[in-house]
């Protein structure tokens, strides 16, 4: 899970070495903490959060693919 | 990270009729030989019953490169000169994935191939097993420019497509901003599950010209159920040289639907 934010974060953003994932897994339960640098909040949020959706989406999906359940957290 | 002295590279996933013809699909798009990468195979081939349920082998094949110089080696010899070119992995820190295309405007068959491996690697990173075929669609109407296709074929792909394909627009959101990104320019693609969007807007096109019919027949407008944007447009575009009917959109988002309307 975190391979795949890290993915999708460095490839949205200006500058993929600020880029930093951090997972946090209880049991079936994953929480992924997203951060990226300050001038790159926006391209990872986008207009009314509509990257910030486009993420959550895709990293639910992928967690139910593993039987998982996954929280994205950007910050 | 440096046993045996080599390192991973670039990872690509393909498919075949056999193990060796996906393997082989995959050197190719690596621009690489065989005692250059490591195979992995994700699921060996079937042949189904009598040409049904037949599944095509897929293999992962990672490229080895040779494991980079110490780097304090390189940086505090002075008397060897121009060390060791780089590694392309020491690359990949700042220029995540495949190939970036610089310098003059990528060719219609770069977008694909950047395009298409990037959906890989999306894919590959959500446990999603599946191969992407693309292709360049002729647009619908001569004035538009042509739509680069991804369609994901492979088994159990319901989850991709999410509600009513909510989550196939996400995926697909997010590859042409990351496309775009890598490109530097705006790229009309589209994400596609198995064909789902391809049958969709064969359905549709059905639809609209039976209820057109109904139209012509009562007199009487005809509301179909509402539609998100793309697919609405399919209705209008259907009926377009219709004879004797017009459509037009009405409503706010998420109500929006298209009328059919006597000319």
């Amino acid at each position: 899970m975190e391979e795949l934010v890290r993915f999708l974060a460095e490839n949205l953003v200006e500058r993929p070495e600020a880029v930093h994932v951090r997972t946090f897994a209880r049991g079936r339960r994953v929480r992924i903490r997203l951060s990226v640098a300050p001038e790159d909040m926006g391209r990872i949020i986008g207009k009314e959060g509509r990257i910030a959706d486009a993420l959550r989406e895709v990293v639910r999906v992928a967690a139910r693919v593993q039987g998982k359940r996954a929280t994205l957290e950007i910050r | 990270m440096q046993r045996h002295g080599v390192v991973r590279g670039k990872s690509v996933e393909a498919s075949g009729r056999t193990v060796e013809e996906a393997v082989e699909k995959a050197l190719a798009r690596l621009n690489r030989t065989r005692d250059e990468v490591e195979v992995e195979v994700l699921r060996e081939p079937s042949s189904g019953i009598l040409g049904f349920g037949a599944k095509d082998a897929i293999v992962r094949v990672t490229e080895l490169l040779p494991a980079p110089e110490e780097e304090h080696v390189v940086e505090t010899t002075p008397a060897r000169p121009h060390h060791v070119a780089r590694p392309p992995q020491a690359e990949a820190q700042t220029e995540p994935g495949p190939g970036v295309v610089s310098g003059e405007a990528p060719s219609p068959q770069e977008i694909l191939e950047l395009s298409r491996e990037l959906l890989v690697e999306l894919l590959t990173r959500m446990h999603v097993i599946a191969d992407v075929q693309a292709y360049w669609a002729d647009p619908e109407t001569p004035e538009e420019e042509p739509t680069l296709v991804l369609d994901i074929v492979g088994d159990d792909l319901g989850l991709l497509i999410g509600r009513r394909g909510s989550t196939l627009r996400e995926i697909q959101f997010l590859m042409r901003l990351m496309v775009g990104r890598r490109l530097g320019q705006r790229v009309n693609l589209v994400v596609d599950v198995e064909g789902y969007k391809r049958r969709r807007a064969e359905m549709l096109r059905a639809l609209a010209l039976e209820k057109a019919e109904q139209v012509r027949r009562t007199g009487r407008p005809v509301y179909l159920r509402p539609m998100q944007a793309y697919e609405r447009r399919i209705i209008h575009l259907a009926l377009r040289n219709e004879p004797g009917v017009i459509t037009r959109s009405t409503g706010e988002e998420p109500r929006r639907r298209v009328g059919i309307f006597p000319a």
